[in-house]
């Protein structure tokens, strides 16, 4: 345990893959506050015509609050959410003090406070959906009317408080009514300035409208008033959805719209040169679409309290020697080199890093074939283009993006994204959209940052004996087998395939905290459909195994009988026995075949094995390489058994 | 690789390598030595105790070598004369180069023989590459002779030496100063007959060995700019059957075949700096000392002195968060969150190529072969390969590495080349590791009610625009720029002529300021290269380019558009609509028009208040100097508040100082904006005042660090804002506010701005 690394305690490298918090905005915390508000009425309490039994548009708000509270404690666990009823009957947000006999927000219900979700959270939000008792005790709308602007200002004030300095916080608005102040202009005109209100909080409004039955959701009625949007950012056009409240597919568009939404957007570069040819420049954004989840880490807690505590952990840097602790302008920067250091002051470190300031500049074209397969190191950066630091950006990025899907070519770049980040050649690929079966974007239009690899990130293949080429019979019959046993759609689509240990590391997580059984077996999309491939390619398979047998053993036997050849006949005969000699001898564990470790096994002889040779077997065979020597022997003795 | 590697170099430092030649100003002998020096920080950056190295002089002033010593007759002694062994077959390290730097000087003498500093070296080199059973061991062995050709050579035994060198395997390696060689293209005019005679012995001792080369110094020196890139073992990754199907439930009907699985690509890392502290030894010196790291653990403890209570590493359990909840978990139950998972390499179906996006690669590849003892395997895995390779077609893979390991998605790739047929794999991303970003198209436009505009003047490229660009990048080509080693066009930048600049750069640093403590330099030329475009490309897609710029038309943002000057102040924000809120504010409807910052809505009432000044000048700065009181008076409450509460990690004290900081940023970017910081700085050296006064008052000093100093909340400096002429607050007095003290800075930047 004493070498163990404690938690808090960040890995250099994996820091520099985190997101960069950007120069403008260090003095704001980058996390991100949402605030989920559902419109209570008769109208959104009403489950659609056509089919009685489907939710309400209220409850699939809900739904995917809850949704969208268990996704986010995996994917952004710092983050905060909150859940607030408006229209309904009741309110629960006086304060104490207050005797005026009028409520403060009235019609507002904060139905889970804007915080870090707690597992008392999760549960609550989901007995609710799943107790049509206490969801109908509590959703009852008001027979008089709510103001958006007591929504707004309650909205603002939960933000204020519970989410101070967050450099983003959002609010999402779902309802179904389009004017909701029905000609009242003043109402109107006091919502219109809460709404400015918390533009100048910086809160982000987001709709998300639901269109009766009858008619559509007209924004320009209202909600075009109260919504900004950043003028340098041409992605508040993005078409205009409202959602059906019809139907089943309510649920599943309000969630993939709301998922889509599950991220803060936030860039990892802002305004970045894109030099296209000397004196041609361009500015562009960049996103990490791509992000690989991992569980977060474990910490240290405390239980000797009332209940278990986070503990603080402090790193300290104390002199080898003395065991003083170290002043920061003492400690300095060494190499090893030569048995000894080699002391780089702090301008040296800055030089050695220096390049240039940030760009990316294109060097020139290639086809997209010259990108091989094998060819990857990172995952890519999106771009995007600004106008922030060039007027006319946009225009010429597109131009760029269209030239390069209708020519199957792709930019190479010098790229150094940030201040004093290390230079990289990338390819720049463009990508088409994709949509999904509801009509969603699902991958965005846009250019792709690829890094090349250096000559330094190759790694030499091994040496092999030259290949023996399959017959084209032997291909012939594993072509079926590939072409009966296509993925769905001919595509590999990653929705398909969440991570299985990062989900049940978090299943095991909520029904511990929760305190419930967790489930026996962890759904596991990743497997092989072992039943639709016997049944799909089995045939197949089959007769591609009969035909490798008989040509394997044709070509054995034809090889025998060249070197039979070569060597003359008795010579051959001698060898084997010479050979099965050593092998029994001095052969190592890791270099022997199966059956032989099995022969070894059985006489009881694994014990005459080095560890080192033990280790490396297990190691090979993907078991446990630890242990002392009895516990290796046996796990090796098993294996054999087993196998 | 690993492997033992044995190295000596001979150096000639005759009295004549003191001069300078060929229009050099460096001494030939440090014209030279910029090669050994070169090779040897390299060997002895790669911190192997197997690399070892040897160094003999010739034409040394004095002699000190063992066949001078053991020599019987006087020609032999003759012979080995002037010629020194500086330093035996060693691991070099950083205390021996120093002295070898003061040894390695060219000397008063011109006599010595270069073929019998060969011969001097050779026993060195076979004793000490020896196992002890008298049986040479595993080494690569070599020798490098650098010369400047003058001085006398005897060229009796070059034969014999030549069959020895190569009985023992050594390779040898003649770098001469202002050598001839018409391959590289050089000749010194000027040379004499002695040089002459001495460069033909030598090329016949080249000659005369397997393994060797004769160079000129200048083309050797030349090509240690080119990076070395370190060679690594393939590395095994998997070994094990790769299936398709599950042949313990289908035995028929499952595919298994036996392979290994390599690296294929792995990122290289820079080496990396240790900390160290720096302790003075006396006045003259200091040396450096490791530092180490220990931990200490505290929780939160409103009864404990200071809020805080530190604990034992033996008092603590481990735990995840679920949300904000701990989840407390035992040492036993620890792995009960671990999927488990068996070791597996499994096929789950097949994609076409065209249909998989190369950005959704997660990562580095590796390769996979069959097992190449096993014929069976390899033929049945070159079926796969061939089948995939003919129908343009990936395999899908689940993979797991070790029991109990995450399963990973893999993109299998066939790879066909003469001598290899193999698999190469890429990771795939899961589900979560997309981000359902949505971005609007780039090819079309909505506007506002939902109408799609396939034509924009300024959002979407002309059709002029789209085929200048088309233009450009015709001409902008790489595919055939490069040349081959035959000479025929080729890819430019090829992967294998990438190195990583920064990687090299360092290393390079690290050796130089190793040797002669150089500070660091530019980086060299030919780690840069490829940083723009070709010069034979620049010149030749000249007329394109000016076209595509033309019809691109594209304008640069002046560098400080927002907030300088009041006259460019923020535009008014509009909702969609267009709606002037202000205006409605203003035309009496609700609210009334907002003079005073509530508590509650403190951020937009600030910043309301600053876009609606009244109209004159001198009027306005005092308004925004009230303002600024105001909300300066509720920043101190805020903090008087949130110090009295007790410390919870996130609970309403830090959410108080939060608030407050924020606020602060506010009234900084609203002043600095408004080119009034001096607004700002008054209030901020007067709230550090606040903050520091009392010795006592730990929360003011750990807000002023935390917050004001982390955040850079301090004074705005006339830099900042580029505003020279007006604020005397400069970038280093700006810097000087965040130390603890109160003396700095002064206040003279008001009394100046009020006079």
């Amino acid at each position: 345990m004493s070498n163990e690394k404690p938690s808090w305690m960040h890995n250099q490298d994996e820091e520099e893959d985190e997101e960069e918090t950007q120069d403008e905005t260090n003095y704001k915390q980058m996390k991100d506050a949402v605030i989920f508000a559902i419109d209570i009425s008769e109208s959104m309490l009403t489950s659609p015509e056509d089919d009685p039994k489907a939710d309400s548009p209220a409850m699939a708000a809900l739904n995917c609050a809850s949704h969208f509270m268990e996704q986010r404690i995996i994917s952004n666990p710092k983050d905060m959410m909150g859940i607030l009823l408006f229209g309904t009957e009741s309110t629960n947000l006086n304060d104490e003090g207050n005797t005026s006999g009028k409520d403060k927000y009235p019609h507002c219900y904060l139905l889970t406070e804007l915080d870090v979700p707690s597992a008392k959270d999760v549960r609550r939000l989901k007995e609710l959906i799943s107790d049509s008792a206490e969801a109908n005790a509590l959703l009852v709308p008001t027979s008089g009317h709510c103001r958006i602007s007591d929504l707004l200002f309650c909205a603002n004030q939960r933000f204020n408080l519970q989410a101070p300095n967050f450099d983003s916080r959002r609010l999402f608005v779902i309802t179904d009514s389009d004017s909701p102040h029905d000609g009242d202009k003043k109402a109107m005109s006091v919502s219109t300035t809460r709404a400015k209100d918390l533009y100048d909080l910086g809160v982000v409004i987001e709709l998300f409208p639901i269109s009766r039955p009858e008619e559509t959701f007209d924004r320009t009625k209202f909600y075009d008033n109260i919504i900004y949007r950043d003028p340098n950012e041409n992605e508040n056009t993005y078409g205009v959805s409202t959602f059906k409240s019809s139907g089943i597919g309510l649920l599943q568009d309000l969630l993939s719209d709301i998922n889509s939404k599950q991220v803060a957007k936030r860039s990892l570069f802002n305004d970045l040169k894109f030099e296209i040819g000397p004196g041609l420049e361009i500015s562009v954004k960049g996103y990490n679409i791509l992000q690989k989840q991992i569980p977060a880490r474990s910490h240290f807690v405390y239980t000797g309290g009332e209940e278990a505590v986070i503990v603080e952990g402090k790193t300290n840097q104390n002199r080898e020697i003395s065991q003083e602790s170290v002043v920061k302008k003492d400690l300095k920067k060494a190499y090893k080199f030569g048995g000894s250091q080699v002391l780089f002051e702090k301008k040296d470190v800055d030089k050695v890093k220096d390049f240039g300031g940030p760009v990316i500049r294109l060097v020139g074209f290639k086809p997209k074939s010259m990108l091989p397969i094998w060819a990857s190191v990172k995952k890519s950066t999106f771009i995007y283009p600004s106008e922030g630091g060039f007027v006319g950006s946009i225009r010429v990025f597109v131009a760029l993006w269209k030239k390069l899907l209708d020519n199957k070519k792709m930019g190479i770049a010098w790229c150094i994204p940030r201040k004093n980040a290390a230079p990289t050649y990338v390819a720049i690929l463009p990508s088409e959209e994709k949509l999904a079966d509801n009509g969603k974007q699902i991958s965005p239009q846009g250019l792709w940052l690829y890094q090349i690899p250096f000559a330094d990130d190759l790694r030499s293949p091994p040496d092999v004996p030259k290949p023996i080429r399959a017959s084209d019979e032997l291909v012939d019959d594993m072509r079926k087998v590939v072409q009966q046993l296509q993925l769905p759609k001919a595509t590999y689509d990653p929705r398909r395939y969440p991570n299985p240990s990062l989900q049940w590391h978090y299943t095991i997580l909520q029904a511990m905290a929760l305190e419930q059984e967790p489930p026996e077996k962890a759904s596991d999309k990743t497997t092989g459909k072992h039943k639709q491939i016997d049944k799909r390619a089995g045939e197949y398979i089959k007769k591609w195994g009969t035909t490798l047998d008989k040509q394997a053993r044709a070509f054995m036997a034809e090889r025998k009988s060249s070197l039979k050849r070569e060597l003359g006949v008795d010579v051959e005969e001698d060898k084997p026995k010479k050979k099965a000699k050593t092998a029994a001898t001095t052969q190592k564990l890791e270099d022997m075949a199966d059956s032989d470790v099995n022969k070894l096994a059985a006489s009881g002889l694994i014990g005459k094995c080095v560890i080192a040779e033990l280790k490396a077997w297990c190691a090979m065979k993907g078991l446990p390489s630890t242990g002392k020597k009895a516990d290796l022997v046996d796990r090796v003795e098993r294996w054999c058994d087993e196998n | 690789m690993a492997g033992k590697e044995a190295t000596i170099y001979i150096v000639d430092v005759g009295a004549t390598t003191a001069e300078c030649h060929s229009g050099r100003l460096e001494s030939d002998l440090d014209f030279g030595m910029r090669y050994v020096w070169d090779k040897i920080t390299e060997i002895m950056a790669s911190e192997r105790k197997s690399f070892t190295v040897g160094i003999v002089g010739f034409r040394t002033d004095e002699t000190l070598n063992e066949q001078y010593d053991q020599a019987d007759t006087y020609d032999d002694k003759e012979s080995y004369k002037n010629i020194s062994v500086f330093k035996k077959l060693e691991q070099m390290t950083m205390s021996d180069l120093q002295p070898l730097q003061q040894k390695i000087q060219a000397s008063n003498n011109s006599e010595g023989d270069a073929i019998s500093a060969v011969v001097v070296a050779i026993p060195l080199m076979e004793k000490h590459t020896m196992l002890k059973s008298g049986k040479p061991g595993k080494y690569k062995r070599k020798i490098v002779l650098l010369t400047d050709g003058q001085g006398n050579i005897s060229d009796d035994e070059v034969g014999p030496i030549a069959q020895k060198l190569n009985e023992l395997e050594i390779e040898i390696a003649i770098i001469g100063i202002d050598f001839d060689d018409d391959d590289y293209g050089f000749k010194e005019e000027d040379k004499d007959d002695n040089k002459r005679r001495n460069e033909n012995i030598l090329k016949e001792l080249a000659d005369g060995c397997t393994e060797s080369l004769f160079a000129t110094a200048a083309e050797a020196i030349e090509s240690l700019a080119k990076p070395k890139v370190k060679a690594t073992k393939p590395y095994i990754t998997y070994e094990g059957p790769l299936k398709l199907g599950n042949d313990a439930e289908y035995p028929e009907t499952a595919m298994v075949i036996d392979v290994k699985r390599y690296f294929r690509t792995k990122l290289a890392k820079a080496p990396s700096a240790r900390s160290m502290a720096i302790t003075k030894t006396d006045a003259l010196g200091s040396s450096l000392e490791d530092v180490k790291t220990s931990y200490s653990y505290e929780v939160n403890d409103p009864e404990a002195p200071g809020g805080k209570r530190s604990l034992q590493r033996e008092e603590l359990d481990k735990g995840y968060l679920y949300g904000s909840t701990v989840v407390h978990i035992n040492e036993s139950e620890l792995n009960e969150t671990v999927l488990e998972t068996t070791q597996s390499f499994e096929i789950i179906g097949f994609i076409p190529n065209d249909n998989y996006d190369r950005f959704l690669t997660m990562g580095e590849s590796c390769i996979t072969i069959a097992q190449p003892t096993n014929e069976k395997a390899v033929m049945a895995l070159s079926s796969l390969i061939h089948a995939l390779h003919e129908l343009g077609s990936y395999a899908v893979a689940r993979f797991v590495p070790k029991e109990n390991k995450p399963p990973q998605l893999l993109l299998l790739a066939p790879c066909i080349e003469p001598d290899m047929e193999a698999l190469v794999d890429i990771p795939l991303p899961f589900a979560e590791d997309v981000r359902l970003y949505r971005f609007a198209p780039l090819d079309r436009l909505f506007t506002t009610s939902g109408t799609i505009l396939k034509s924009h003047k300024y959002l979407l490229p002309s059709e002029e625009l789209t085929k200048a660009m088309g233009d450009y990048m015709d001409s902008m080509d790489l595919s055939e720029l490069g040349t081959d080693d035959d000479g025929n066009p080729t890819e430019y930048m090829m992967i294998d002529d990438l190195y990583n600049p920064h990687i090299h750069r360092l290393n390079q640093a690290i050796r130089r300021k190793a040797i002669s403590n150089e500070t660091v330099g530019e980086p060299a030329e030919i780690l840069v290269r490829y940083r723009e475009p070709p010069q034979t490309l620049k010149d030749q897609t000249k007329s394109n380019l000016a076209t595509l710029k033309r019809v691109a038309n594209v304008q640069k943002v002046p560098d400080k558009v927002v907030g300088v000057g009041k006259s460019k102040r923020r535009k008014q924000a509009t909702p969609l609509s267009n709606l002037n809120i202000n205006e409605l504010v203003a035309a009496g409807s609700e609210p009334a028009k907002r003079t005073k910052i509530d508590p509650a809505n403190v951020i937009p009432d600030f910043k309301y208040m600053l876009e609606n000044p009244p109209v004159t000048e001198e009027a306005e700065h005092a308004f925004f100097t009230t303002t600024c009181k105001q909300l300066g008076a509720i920043i101190r409450s805020t903090l008087e508040t949130s110090f009295k509460l007790p410390i919870v990690g996130g609970g309403p004290r830090e959410k108080g100082l939060d608030r407050a900081s924020e606020f602060l940023s506010i009234m900084r970017a609203g002043m600095s904006g408004l080119e009034t910081p001096t607004i700002y700085n008054d209030y901020i050296l007067g709230l550090k005042k606040w903050l520091l006064a009392d010795v006592e008052n730990v929360d003011g000093k750990q807000f002023f660090l935390d917050y004001i100093k982390r955040k850079k909340l301090g004074l705005i400096s006339a830099e900042e804002i580029d505003m020279r002429t007006f604020l005397e607050v400069s970038a280093a007095k700006a810097e000087d506010f965040y130390r603890l003290t109160l003396e700095l800075p002064d206040r003279t930047v008001k009394a100046e701005e009020d006079s």
